[in-house]
């Protein structure tokens, strides 16, 4: 199981953040080009993120590229230089199936003009507008290159006229929509980032709602938010030991040819049992889980 | 051929100003300035390489290149200069 709990932003016009190499508290990092990038260092920005990914040791974290949208002259220009280099490219501003296509048929060439495997390189449409949301299943559907669907949510609110509070029930909609369009397509989905990087407390309020909701993890914009998304996103001793216990009582149940399951009382159904399975996954893969 | 010269880079720690300025004759002069001058961590012998292997990948043959240094590892210095080459319309 590939955790994607944390994905940091690096803004890729600058090499002082990635220098050194990725945080180990990141499980994906995304060297940007595009919000954090004037339009007078595209250019250059490009070139020192293709110098990047060649360079720098990145270890196991899973390295993506955010391109700017196909329907600037930016877009078609980063996935032609760079798109063949990291793990995954994220589309910004994705609203439609057409969005995802133009990046997923320029990499079908980029990727056969270097003789690299066809697919190789994978997908995470960014949804960030209101029309992004209302098609964000046939956006999840698009393309077998689609890993994730992440969400934008301050161009979001922006797009929607709403404001953005500490609460955040003007994005319950919206991560609600986002979450079941991935997982009915089969793929992950990712939270937006939190824009106060000094406020921890509401980092893990809101990183703990969106794993609640169902989000596998959370865009970070600062590396000191890395260990809080981590711990919202890790299960706790209790939830963790209370899905070894749902476990060990279907072993049992199983072992004496019985399909009743009860833990505490309490009958143990097919998504209870899928759920116990995940936490435990998850524990393992973070290497909380002790035998 | 675009503009005579192009600059790309900044003056933030691990990073490089580049500048590269055409010549039709006379070769290749590469100029490394250590910023601040008494910042003995630059390793100018090493970024000099770069930056030619760079100028000789490109097929550039003359001019001048000026780059001031502030702790930058030599692929950032090849990526600044390829970006300054770019905007004088020297491309790959």
């Amino acid at each position: 199981m590939r955790l994607r709990r944390t994905r940091l932003y690096m803004p890729g016009n600058g090499p002082r953040l990635f220098i050194k190499g990725p945080p180990p508290e990141a499980d994906s990092v995304i060297l940007d080009l595009e919000d954090s990038v004037p339009p007078a260092e595209k250019d250059a920005a490009r070139i020192l993120v293709r110098y990047a990914l060649e360079s720098v040791n990145w270890g196991d974290k899973e390295v993506l590229v955010r391109v700017n949208p196909m329907s600037t002259p930016y877009g078609p220009a980063d996935v032609r230089m760079v798109g063949h280099m990291p793990d995954g490219l994220i589309i910004p501003k994705c609203e439609t199936p057409t969005d995802v296509l133009q990046v997923a048929l320029l990499l079908d060439e980029v990727e056969a003009e270097r003789g690299l495997p066809a697919g190789k390189v994978k997908l995470i449409p960014l949804i960030e507008t209101a029309r992004g949301v209302l098609n964000a299943l046939e956006v999840a559907k698009s393309s077998p290159r689609n890993t994730s669907l992440a969400f934008g949510a301050e161009d979001y609110t922006a797009d929607v006229g709403g404001e953005r509070t500490n609460e955040g029930s003007e994005l319950l909609f919206a991560r609600s929509m986002i979450v079941a369009a991935a997982k009915a397509a089969g793929i992950g989905a990712s939270d937006t980032v939190f824009g106060d990087f000094r406020d921890m407390d509401g980092l893990y309020r809101e990183a703990k709602q969106a794993a609640a909701m169902g989000f596998d993890g959370k865009g970070a914009i600062h590396p000191n938010q890395l260990p809080v998304i981590i711990r919202a996103f890790t299960p706790d001793t209790g939830r963790i030991e209370k899905a070894k216990r749902i476990m060990e009582a279907i072993k049992k149940a199983e072992a004496e040819g019985s399909a009743v399951v009860a833990v505490g009382g309490k009958m143990v159904d097919p998504p209870v049992r899928a759920r116990a399975e995940k936490i435990i996954a998850q524990a393992k893969a973070a290497g909380v889980y002790k035998e | 051929m675009g503009a005579r010269s192009g600059k790309a880079g900044t003056a933030d720690r691990n990073d490089a100003e580049v500048e590269f300025v055409h010549a039709t004759a006379g070769g290749l002069q590469v100029d490394i300035v250590p910023c601040p001058p008494e910042d003995g961590s630059t390793d100018g012998a090493a970024l000099e390489a770069a930056a030619r292997e760079l100028l000789a990948d490109l097929e550039v043959t003359a001019g001048r290149v000026t780059v001031r240094d502030h702790a930058a590892p030599a692929w950032v210095v090849k990526a600044r200069l390829e970006a300054a080459l770019g905007r004088t319309g020297v491309t790959r």
